[in-house]
């Protein structure tokens, strides 16, 4: 780990310094234990705030449309990216939020990242005060207690799904002696919802999104969900209620919110960390990947030159769900 | 892929249908429109998805039914 931050810092210190970029988004430690946060660098001396660890869970790409302005200027921006990082770049590259030339993509491949959530249930009700990681296993300590558990346990659950940790696309690669995960695209949860009954099924998920709170955290965490007006802001025409007193309201955003990414996620999870009600929303983002993979043999962020699945149309596409 | 979602979450088999049409097409027009009619009629007033606001009298009814 030190030596992957070690060669961040001085690949980023460099392009800083040679004004090759103009800012450089990566992960500082937070001001809370276990928690890394997306930090914003302009001038060199700063690099060294840059870290590296198995909590910088954010994807940094939800960051680049904010910056159009700059780019537009001619000014380059530099990306420490993980493996979904990357793909939710050239998805943004695919749909012009970026042009290819204007990032400089710094890649790390990735072990999958650490689920706090797991974790604090593990050694509640301890208040944890410190994380280390040393390789395979993390060191937690708290006031009075000290545990040390094997990382591949608390890894979030669309790490263990994901499928490629090794950044597609790059300028400049950190090498690092990740693997790609044992369960690379194995959605056991989703097959396991799926063979329950209709109504389980109904009663399952409108138990799950009746918690929401509406706070809009998986948007605004999500690289896929940049859209200047969200449909849920709109107010005239106003397309759904915007209180939680309405349970179909919820219902309703959470189904359009994901279907919008339908075909443009890449399972990065952000939208189910970010969520403050630890609402399940891959449940719903993982079955569209599934779904573009099984009818459309699509997998998002890949291919530069290629284009979002629901945005081409080929004779031979599949006609599920339609009247004959 | 919509349909499959909505079917996924447990919206009822049938309650979202989709057709490809030309205006050109009136026979096909028809023939779905009467089956689209017999499809929904097996499937009664639709409960899921509902806002409480804009529920019909009939809908109340049929749902105060349900819970007896």
């Amino acid at each position: 780990m030190e030596k992957i931050e070690k060669k961040i810092r001085e690949i980023a210190g460099k392009l800083l310094k040679d004004e090759k970029v103009k800012l450089v988004i990566g992960f500082e430690n937070g001001t809370l234990p276990m928690k890394a946060r997306p930090t914003f660098i302009k001038i060199q001396e700063n690099v060294e705030k840059l870290v590296w660890n198995s909590l910088c869970e954010n994807n940094l790409a939800v960051y680049i449309p904010f910056y159009r302005q700059l780019m537009d200027k001619g000014d380059k921006i530099g990306v420490i990216a993980k493996g979904c990082d990357a793909r939710s770049l050239v998805l943004h590259f695919q749909e012009n939020v970026a042009k290819r030339e204007q990032i400089v993509i710094i890649a790390i491949p990735c072990d999958g990242m650490l689920d706090r959530r797991k974790i604090e249930k593990e050694v509640f009700p301890n208040e944890i005060t410190e994380l280390s990681e040393n390789g395979d296993t993390i060191v937690i300590k708290g006031k009075e207690f000290e545990k040390t558990f094997k990382k591949t346990d608390f890894l979030c659950d669309d790490c263990n799904t994901c499928t490629h940790r090794k950044p597609v696309l790059y300028d400049e690669l950190v090498e690092s002696s990740t693997k790609e995960s044992e369960k690379s695209g194995d959605y056991g949860k989703i097959k396991e919802f799926e063979s329950k009954e209709q109504d389980k099924r109904w009663k399952l998920f409108t138990d799950e999104v009746s918690r929401c709170i509406r706070c809009y955290a998986c948007r605004n965490a999500c690289p896929s969900c940049y859209c200047k007006e969200c449909f849920v802001d709109c107010t005239n025409p106003q397309w759904i209620g915007t209180t939680i007193d309405e349970k179909t309201d919820l219902e309703l955003f959470q189904i359009i919110r994901t279907f919008h990414t339908a075909g443009r996620c890449v399972n990065c999870g952000s939208c189910t960390r970010a969520c403050p009600m630890d609402i399940d929303i891959s449940l719903l983002v993982n079955k569209l990947s599934i779904d573009a993979k099984r009818l459309f043999d699509y997998e998002t962020g890949l291919d530069i030159e290629g284009k979002p699945v629901l945005n081409k149309y080929s004779e031979d596409d599949s006609n599920e769900g339609f009247f004959e | 892929m919509l349909k499959s979602l909505l079917e996924y979450l447990g919206l009822e088999k049938g309650r979202l249908q989709l057709a490809w049409l030309s205006s050109a097409e009136a026979e096909r027009f028809v023939k779905i429109a009467k089956e689209t009619i017999e499809l929904v009629r097996k499937l009664g007033p639709a409960k899921k998805l509902v806002k409480k606001k804009f529920a019909t009298e009939r809908h109340r009814k049929t749902q105060k039914n349900n819970e007896k």
